[in-house]
């Protein structure tokens, strides 16, 4: 699945990348896979919402028809 | 003049919440009447120059498709529980200068009490949690991202 990021998250990473780890089966297990990736973001993903085009995913949320999910830091809009 | 479409069944609310380009609040707050409502509130959130440091302009990233929802539901949401007879909320994403609004915000009822309160809940709640991230640009040539929302009472 294409993972999508936003804002300061691209200061540690790609803005898309492909995740191809079968293991992964839900939110919460793909953000403990991210944070392993991405040691030193560790603490922003912690704060990351995750979501489909439109809509917010639940932490348990399973996730292996997805084809994107995208990693929504605290928002800092207006 | 941009148009901005309007259409809810229960209160008139506006279809598209994000513009890459000026949002004038003039042309806005001049269509943007209804006869039913004796009150309209406008508020404009706009870039100011400092923030710590001399800002030039603030760079706005969104995640479009799920703000454009998020701001959708809260409109709506908000036209309900308030009774307004419009609400409006667009944000800007891209560069936007010193001044120019970031996000505007309107909302029209029959009495003002109705259209304060729905307005400052509808930016409290836009700014928490639409999926929108500003990139503040200064005057001695740094840039970082904005501070996490904080915006509870203010």
């Amino acid at each position: 699945m294409k993972i999508h990021v936003f804002a300061a998250l691209k200061d540690f990473m790609p803005s898309e990348f492909e995740l191809v780890d079968s293991s992964v089966t839900n939110i919460n297990e793909m953000k403990e896979i991210l944070k392993l990736k991405f040691p030193n973001a560790e603490k922003l993903i912690d704060s990351c919402r995750f979501s489909t085009e439109h809509e917010i995913l639940s932490f348990d949320q399973e996730i292996k028809n997805y084809e994107n999910i995208f990693v929504i830091p605290p928002s800092s809009g207006g | 003049m941009k148009t901005y479409l309007l259409s809810h069944p229960q209160a008139v609310v506006n279809d598209i919440h994000i513009s890459s380009v000026d949002i004038s609040t003039a042309d806005l707050l001049k269509e943007f009447h209804h006869p039913e409502a004796g009150a309209i509130v406008l508020f404009s959130g706009e870039v100011r120059t400092d923030s710590g440091k001399e800002v030039l302009y603030l760079d706005y990233e969104v995640h479009e498709s799920l703000a454009e929802k998020m701001i959708h539901e809260i409109l709506v949401e908000a036209s309900t529980k308030w009774n307004l007879k419009m609400a409006l909320c667009i944000h800007r994403s891209g560069k936007v200068g010193v001044s120019e609004a970031a996000v505007v915000v309107i909302t029209a009822s029959r009495h003002r009490k109705e259209a304060y309160e729905a307005n400052h809940y509808i930016i409290n709640r836009v700014k928490h949690e639409a999926p929108i991230w500003k990139r503040e640009y200064f005057a001695d040539g740094s840039n970082e991202w904005g501070h996490n929302c904080s915006c509870s009472t203010s």
